[in-house]
């Protein structure tokens, strides 16, 4: 006997996703963008983004360098790469963070409900409307010059350079951007928990007498990976952007590591006479940010078609 | 409602005091002071900073009295720029407050009009055109932005200038390069709004009573629909206030956000402290403004 294959949330959503030309282009945009930035800087086909040769700065687009170079004379092309790498880690690394703070604290406050759930939000409250960018900048000043100072010792301990040089100068930003970014997570996941767990199969799982650790992850919360997914999807340009502002601002990513927010900063400062220094990076940046918006709203009408307002 | 409002001013009471002590430990917790910095307190600043906030004193009795000085009106010295602290606020906080209140106006003059064209040719060209124009909006920030428009437009009109303060022309390119971005979140935000409530029975209630098209949007719809977009104001502020730090980098804008990046990178605790309080008053300001306005606009919230 054949069975009937049902349709279920995913598949719908994909199928939905797919009729939506721009997000879908989004996404294959997207992973050729992270593709090319990750696996193309570890060929020999690209050359290193740190080789200065100041004797061949500010070149025009060429074959030996498709971009140019910049004020160093290093590859542009490599850098634009180079940079992303950095700029997409952090957003993603931060997201991270971010939704897993924001979903478990608004889980627990909305399945808690009550006077814990009130002071919960209350809290968040507050921190909202502490004003994002001035607490980033303080903190990570903090977080990032505490890292300096053990350097050496991390040196000692690690052996490997690169690894310090995450640790100290791009981990500080994630952990910075992550630990101040997930209200907006708890509050969504809150609210969709409380109306989640009035639902009978909850009360299902309440009377079969299941752990309330049980009920909570393993029945409510894959319920809701549907709007964690689209949050999450819309917090990564953010964060992007974050970052860049920062390091925009010289209290982001410090040379001479390099990241989209230092090259714009960068190819602002030569905009009257070597315009490119500031176009590539632009382009680049805001495809990226773009291409992640277009396929964060693709996904919430595909996922949540209620919320959608077409 | 008088309820809800005393609510709103306790919470940003709460939330100015958290952001305070935040700043004062934070900026301490960075090592080194700003003795240690090369360029060093002058003696003389160190003495009216050590006469009123008792520098060799122990981090919680600083705090103590800092708290005793803000009360009495006393900021400090600047230990960078040899300074009273409240006499830079005084130079720079109408800047802040000029660029801040230009750039809001121009996020509601293009945002809130686009976003309800857009709802009531739902699906349209025009629509379509103007979603994608916002997610553009969204996604281009003002640090690329600006030095585009300082390179193709400054250069192009004559009383516009590349970067400085000195006229009101040079408040149109930084206003909006700071005012794009929330321009584009209110038109997505209005949009939304407008189409919920054009979509409930009511207005299809007012259709079929035969009122006129114009008297549906302007009697019935715009007063639900634009609650979302005005409850957006108080956070798009904020976001505009820090936002500005960007600008005022970029078109040399003598506001409070280069102090604010300045004394963290100097570690010029008094400075930052009072740039941290000004910002954080103006930033609680609107928000209550945002309430007080949503509470009158929704009968729901009155009633609480």
């Amino acid at each position: 006997m054949k069975t009937e294959k049902g349709n279920s949330l995913w598949s719908d959503a994909w199928l939905r996703l797919k009729k939506n030309r721009m997000a879908f282009i989004s996404l294959w945009l997207l992973i050729f963008i992270f593709a090319i930035c990750f696996i193309l800087p570890a060929t020999p086909l690209i050359k290193s983004a740190r080789d200065i040769d100041l004797a061949n700065s500010f070149a025009a687009p060429s074959a030996q360098h498709l971009l140019g170079t910049d004020q160093l004379g290093r590859d542009l092309l490599s850098r634009v790469l180079n940079g992303g790498q950095v700029s997409l880690l952090v957003g993603l690394i931060a997201t991270l963070i971010s939704i897993i703070i924001g979903v478990s604290y608004g889980a627990i406050s909305g399945y808690k409900g009550g006077k814990i759930d009130t002071v919960l939000m209350r809290i968040v409250d507050v921190l909202y409307g502490l004003p994002f960018l001035i607490l980033v900048i303080l903190f990570s000043i903090v977080i990032s010059t505490t890292a300096k100072k053990h350097e050496p010792d991390l040196l000692g301990f690690l052996g490997s350079e690169a690894l310090v040089n995450l640790i100290v100068n791009i981990l500080p930003l994630c952990l910075t951007i992550g630990f101040l970014g997930w209200y907006t997570m708890a509050r969504v996941v809150r609210s969709q928990v409380l109306s989640t767990k009035k639902l009978e199969y909850v009360e299902a799982a309440v009377s079969l007498g299941l752990t309330h650790k049980n009920i909570l992850f393993k029945q409510i919360l894959p319920n809701l990976l549907g709007p964690i997914i689209v949050y999450t999807t819309l917090t990564i340009p953010g964060f992007i952007l974050t970052e860049a502002t920062l390091s925009f601002l010289g209290v982001g990513v410090q040379p001479p590591n390099s990241s989209w927010g230092i090259m714009l900063n960068e190819g602002a400062n030569y905009m009257e006479t070597k315009p490119l220094l500031l176009i590539f990076p632009s382009i680049v940046f805001a495809v990226t940010l773009l291409a992640l918006n277009f396929l964060g709203d693709g996904l919430r009408d595909a996922l949540d078609p209620k919320a959608s307002k077409d | 409602m008088l309820k809800t409002i005393l609510d709103r001013l306790i919470q940003g009471v709460v939330v100015i005091a958290c952001l305070l002590t935040l700043t004062f430990f934070l900026i301490r917790l960075i090592p080194g002071d700003p003795l240690t910095d090369e360029k060093a307190m002058s003696a003389q600043v160190r003495k009216q900073n050590m006469k009123i906030f008792h520098l060799d004193k122990s981090q919680p009795v600083q705090y103590v009295y800092y708290w005793k000085n803000l009360f009495a009106g006393e900021m400090g010295m600047s230990s960078k720029k040899e300074q009273p602290v409240s006499k830079i606020i005084r130079q720079s906080f109408p800047v802040s407050v000029i660029l801040g209140v230009c750039g809001m106006l121009i996020a509601i003059i293009i945002g809130i009009p686009a976003g309800i064209i857009a709802a009531l040719r739902h699906n349209s060209a025009i629509d379509n055109g103007a979603m994608f124009l916002a997610m553009l909006g969204i996604s281009i920030p003002a640090f690329v932005l600006g030095p585009l428009f300082a390179k193709f437009i400054a250069t192009q009109i004559p009383f516009l200038k590349v970067a400085g303060w000195g006229d009101p022309f040079d408040w149109i390119l930084p206003s909006i390069t700071l005012g794009l971005g929330t321009a584009a979140y209110l038109a997505r935000i209005t949009r939304a709004g407008m189409l919920d409530v054009l979509s409930q029975d009511f207005i299809r209630t007012a259709k079929a009573k035969g009122v006129s098209q114009n008297g549906i949007i302007i009697k019935h719809a715009l007063k639900g629909g634009l609650v979302p977009a005005i409850a957006y104001v108080g956070p798009a502020f904020a976001m505009l206030i820090t936002g500005s730090f960007v600008v005022e980098t970029i078109f040399q804008v003598p506001g409070m956000g280069q102090h604010f990046v300045n004394a963290t990178k100097d570690r010029d605790y008094f400075l930052l402290q009072g740039m941290v309080l000004l910002f954080g008053i103006l930033i609680v300001m609107v928000n209550l403004a945002a309430d007080i306005l949503l509470t009158y606009l929704n009968p729901r919230l009155r009633s609480e």
